[in-house]
């Protein structure tokens, strides 16, 4: 029996520009609110791993739905953009398709799933496979900004810690996982070290894509919408994921290859087909596999055995 | 009458367009962005006019350099409603129109330990871009290192230098000439400040 397999394209063509809705200004958010915004965002990039409170918004999505994410992108994007949005890799998940819809409604921008043709990349919890350029930008979706908060609960004192780096407790958080399970434990939202100095979540990204935040050359921003928060790396920063001398920091390892595109060096979902326990695995980034997919088609017809488009 | 020239001739697109050279330049200082031009009053380049368009509003509260002429209060005060204060360390904005003339870095607001982000950031004018005598930067948003030239003294880079070694605390700058832009934010570092044998 061949299970159903998802689609790996998940819509074909860029789609163009088109004229935004009557009855919004640009880009949904009034003018005073996106300067406000524009205010925190150049203090974050001055101050790299530094949350700045902002003014956010009631947004026309729920908090939890990327509304910090949104502030940051309506704030940032222009006509001349092209906005890519993906929801943990995918550009055809419910959040993905929602949140480009409304970029499409509200400015009237270019959209497309390729990463490479991206200026603007809103994400929620991934960072795209293929290398990110000079000039992009990605704005992250946020849900819990502060590293610290299940550490010391209170804003005020999580501050004081920032101002004195004292950032021994969340060193101990990591030790607790060493003596329980013999290794740092944290799949997701792994903490890191943003030039050198402060300590930042780097939203619920996995642990597989802390590496991709090194000395990035695109800029980088956070957005965390009920939180009221944000932050940014600008580009070529260091970014360090804590870890210690006898347990150095490692990221996910698959013994499988993407079932699509064959891929061994992109991150995998496992995707259960049926209820007799068969799985397989795919790349989490639809982009990636789909490019990879074509390539291979192009070089070799009928060499990959994938469902037809 | 407060002013007769006009601001962004499209307040929404002009803005955004403005906002985003301002943040390249930040993210990539020692690198020029090109501005909106707009008609500037008398003391203000044009980059550095569209600049204040872009940030000042009723919630910011701006320090003047003394001896910038009437006509630039007069025109932020019609467009963007913002304050202006006396005290260069209330500021969250200091304008400057010559940085020979202007006050100590020190003079100015660098934030507190936990919120580093109350600094004062400063609008600077140069009469021309480049000019005097180049420095070395490195820092986040520059790969290796950068090498500019701004026409300052050499005691201004050595208070620039000062000021870095106080991280997070600082200001944040950037520096106006035509319709250009560059961002020097506390974060850049000068990697050598060599001595001037002329002076």
């Amino acid at each position: 029996m061949t299970p159903p397999l998802p689609s790996s394209s998940p819509t074909a063509n860029p789609m163009t520009a088109a004229s935004p809705e009557p009855g919004f200004n640009f880009a949904y958010l009034d003018e005073q609110t996106k300067r406000s915004i524009r205010r925190a965002l150049l203090k974050a990039v001055a101050i790299p791993g530094h949350q700045i409170p902002f003014s956010s918004r009631e947004m026309p999505m729920a908090y939890g739905w990327g509304t910090g994410g949104v502030q940051v992108t309506a704030a940032v994007i222009g006509q001349p953009d092209t906005l890519k949005v993906i929801d943990q890799g995918a550009d055809d998940t419910t959040n993905a398709v929602n949140i480009r819809r409304f970029f499409q409604k509200v400015c009237g921008v270019a959209t497309t799933d390729r990463t490479a043709e991206a200026t603007l990349i809103q994400t929620r919890h991934r960072i795209p496979e293929t290398p990110l350029q000079p000039g992009q930008i990605m704005v992250y979706q946020v849900p819990m900004p502060e590293p610290l908060f299940f550490i010391e609960p209170s804003r005020t004192e999580a501050n004081k810690m920032h101002a004195l780096e004292e950032y021994g407790p969340m060193y101990v958080r990591l030790y607790e996982d060493v003596t329980q399970f013999g290794h740092i434990a944290m799949a997701y939202d792994y903490p890191v070290m943003v030039g050198d100095r402060y300590l930042m979540k780097p939203s619920p990204i996995p642990r597989f894509d802390n590496p991709k935040l090194h000395m990035s050359p695109a800029l980088q921003l956070f957005g965390a919408g009920r939180e009221k928060r944000i932050y940014a790396i600008p580009p070529y920063t260091s970014v360090k994921s804590l870890d210690f001398d006898d347990h150095p920091f490692t990221v996910e390892t698959w013994d499988a290859a993407c079932a699509f595109c064959g891929a061994t060096d992109s991150y995998l979902d496992e995707v259960v087909t049926d209820d007799q326990g068969s799985r397989l695995w795919i790349c989490s980034d639809t982009d990636y596999c789909h490019q990879r997919q074509q390539a291979a088609l192009s070089d070799k017809p009928n060499a990959l055995a994938t469902p037809a488009d | 009458m407060l002013t007769q020239l006009p601001g962004f001739a499209d307040p929404v697109h002009d803005s955004q367009q403005t906002f985003r050279a301002l943040l390249d330049a930040l993210a990539q200082p020692g690198l020029y962005q090109t501005t909106v031009a707009v008609a500037p009053p008398a003391g203000l380049t044009p980059s550095c006019a569209a600049a204040a368009l872009t940030l000042l509003d009723l919630e910011t509260t701006v320090w003047l350099q003394p001896g910038l002429p009437q006509a630039v209060p007069d025109w932020l005060l019609f467009h963007t409603g913002c304050q202006f204060t006396e005290a260069p360390q209330a500021a969250d904005f200091a304008l400057i129109g010559q940085m020979a003339t202007a006050p100590p870095l020190t003079a100015f607001c660098w934030g507190s330990p936990e919120y580093p982000e109350t600094s004062t950031s400063l609008l600077v004018q140069l009469p021309a871009l480049p000019g005097g005598s180049p420095v070395t930067l490195q820092g986040p948003g520059i790969l290796a290192e950068r090498a500019i030239a701004l026409p300052v003294s050499h005691d201004f880079w050595a208070q620039w230098q000062a000021m870095t070694s106080r991280y997070p605390l600082g200001v944040d700058s950037w520096w106006f000439s035509g319709d250009q832009v560059l961002g020097l934010p506390r974060t850049t570092r000068l990697q050598v400040l060599e001595e001037e044998a002329s002076e």
